[in-house]
């Protein structure tokens, strides 16, 4: 790794490091850095401080890094297994293949988190084996699988909104669901989930070189002795776990899967071992970001991070888009 | 030694090829040709597996290829397909992953790879390019990259599916000389080629196909006089002594 990226790597940890810190010291209660750390250290006994830390913003602090990671890798895989730049978990349906599995899950009453971090994982594979198959079956070209997604997305969508129709009680979890968001995060809800992402996480980051060969094309990927076909499987598989897991308890948070892995291509290249660890901590520190921003922002008030997020990375992305294409003519 | 026997193979419900029998020799080159769509590059697939074998068997020193792992495989014969994923990496790191069959844990390249690489980057004339992006380099230079990941990969049986297509006459000699150092180093160099009077000038043996079928199988010598090049791509061979040597060319019939 050069020097640079090292750097690069040093730098995301410190802003993900910061990022956490203010997120669990700033909100419509302010704990200082001292308290925090008085807290966490066992020095005060004041319950209010303690109860906040520990009910509210440690899981939303926690959550906010862990489905900003999942989803960054997510869609850093989905990039490179279906050699689309377009594609993310939350275009090619795999979010609301999580979504609609989750409210279909609440509708029947589990609402446990390892019966939605459950649902939501088979709910974005299911979705992800159906685009994917779709495009290999009719050998589909890069723009078709995402207009594919676009359709799987829609259906979904309006299933989803068919069963909260139909049992209100599917969404309990309110909007904040439906574009993304913390608010209603909590520790059962987060720990089976956070379980999955970070071994998901640890075994995608053993399979870097794998994951590189795929990039090759099937047949080079044969040639060096990878089954390409299974291992591609494999990732999807492991995306829809990330990109499901996240939803669970976070609600369909769009975006991050997209411009995260754009942006860090830029910093950290296209080679999986530079650019999945990025895209992990960049993604951890934009959504922790976003989140705290939207709770400060209308303070009392909360936006759903989602809003946010879409706000802010859609112009974004336009701009990514607009830049890289003066420079491919320049 | 790598052989087809009997092999009939294609995609789907559609077969290509029908009982082709063909031996790869060590330490001699193979030059595949015959006209469009005559299964040259399908039966390169169905060695490598990327095809849909039917009957028949593809062997590897006289043990079946598919009692090989697909790790195992790629240690003893490397493959450089027709059509490849340009990916925006650099050239090093491209030829690098020609000895990713050679991983193992912690999945990390060891320094005797990375000396490979460089070796191999040098003997392609690529050093001065090695940090480049694969995605900046010419079609010939970048096929260079590509045959370099092959040199890596340092197997017994090199298979090339028309290396030539993007190279210029002089990179197109280049290679037929790297194909024959190879050669003599002891590998068996399987290459598919369109052109005929170099297959005839380099290859120590020629495999015309034609219609999914071995049309004729030998050396140029025994090509030329089969009378099989006339037949199957619709041309006149002729040939005329330049400098001492004879050459080839076709003409139309």
């Amino acid at each position: 790794m050069s020097k640079r990226k090292i750097l690069s790597l040093f730098i995301m940890c410190a802003v993900v490091a910061v990022a956490a810190v203010l997120s669990v010291c700033l909100g419509s209660a302010e704990v200082s850095p001292a308290q925090l750390w008085e807290a966490v250290t066992g020095q005060t006994e004041n319950e209010v401080y303690l109860r906040i830390l520990k009910y509210v913003r440690l899981p939303r602090t926690a959550a906010c890094l862990l489905a900003g990671a999942a989803l960054a890798v997510s869609g850093a895989i989905t990039q490179a297994v279906l050699a689309n730049r377009l594609a993310s978990p939350g275009i090619i349906g795999v979010n609301s293949g999580a979504g609609f599995a989750v409210t279909v899950c609440c509708a029947a009453g589990a609402v446990s988190g390892i019966a939605t971090a459950g649902a939501a994982f088979a709910g974005a594979l299911i979705a992800a084996i159906l685009v994917a198959s779709a495009a290999k079956k009719t050998g589909s070209s890069r723009a078709t699988v995402i207009l594919g997604g676009v359709a799987v997305n829609s259906i979904l969508n309006a299933a989803s909104e068919a069963v909260v129709t139909l049992v209100p009680e599917a969404g309990a979890f309110g909007s904040d669901f439906r574009v993304g968001g913390f608010s209603s995060v909590s520790v059962a809800r987060l720990v089976p989930a956070a379980a999955v992402i970070i071994v998901a996480l640890a075994v995608v980051m053993s399979l870097c070189n794998e994951l590189d060969v795929i990039t090759l094309g099937e047949d080079t990927a044969q040639g060096l002795g990878l089954n390409a076909k299974r291992m591609r499987w494999v990732f999807l598989a492991l995306a829809a776990l990330l990109a499901g897991a996240a939803v669970s308890f976070c609600g369909l948070l769009g975006f991050v899967g997209l411009i995260v892995p754009h942006i860090v291509k830029r910093i950290a290249g296209n080679e999986s071992r530079n650019l999945l660890p990025m895209c992990a901590l960049f993604g951890a520190a934009a959504v922790t970001v976003c989140d705290l921003v939207s709770r400060l922002i209308f303070a009392p008030y909360e936006v759903p991070a989602g809003i946010l997020l879409s706000l802010t990375g859609g112009p974004f992305f336009i701009f990514i888009l607009l830049k890289g294409r003066r420079e491919e003519n320049a | 030694m790598l052989e087809t026997v009997n092999l009939c193979a294609g995609y789907g419900k559609k077969q290509i090829l029908h009982g082709v029998n063909i031996a790869f020799e060590y330490g001699k080159i193979t030059a595949v040709t015959g006209p469009n769509a005559s299964g040259k590059s399908t039966l390169l697939k169905a060695i490598m597996r990327l095809a849909d074998i039917r009957s028949g068997s593809v062997m590897l020193d006289g043990k079946d290829a598919a009692a090989f792992s697909l790790p195992e495989f790629a240690r003893r014969v490397s493959y450089l397909p027709q059509s490849r994923n340009v990916p925006d990496i650099t050239v090093s790191r491209m030829v690098l992953h020609g000895r990713f069959p050679y991983l193992s844990y912690p999945r990390r390249y060891s320094k005797s790879d990375l000396s490979a690489v460089d070796e191999a980057l040098e003997k392609m004339g690529l050093s001065d390019v090695a940090q480049q992006s694969l995605c900046n380099l010419s079609g010939g230079t970048r096929q260079k990259v590509y045959i370099a990941t092959a040199l890596v990969q340092d197997t017994q049986t090199v298979i090339m599916d028309e290396p030539a297509a993007s190279l210029d006459i002089s990179h197109t000699l280049q290679l037929m000389k790297l194909a024959g150092e190879l050669a003599k180093s002891g590998k068996a160099v399987v290459v598919v080629l369109h052109d005929l009077p170099l297959a005839l000038k380099y290859a120590h043996k020629i495999a015309v196909m034609d219609k999914g079928r071995i049309a004729a199988f030998g050396t140029p010598q025994e090509i030329v006089q089969s009378g099989c090049i006339n037949k199957v791509f619709s041309v006149e061979l002729k040939s005329a002594v330049c400098d001492g040597e004879v050459q080839y060319f076709c003409i139309e019939e």
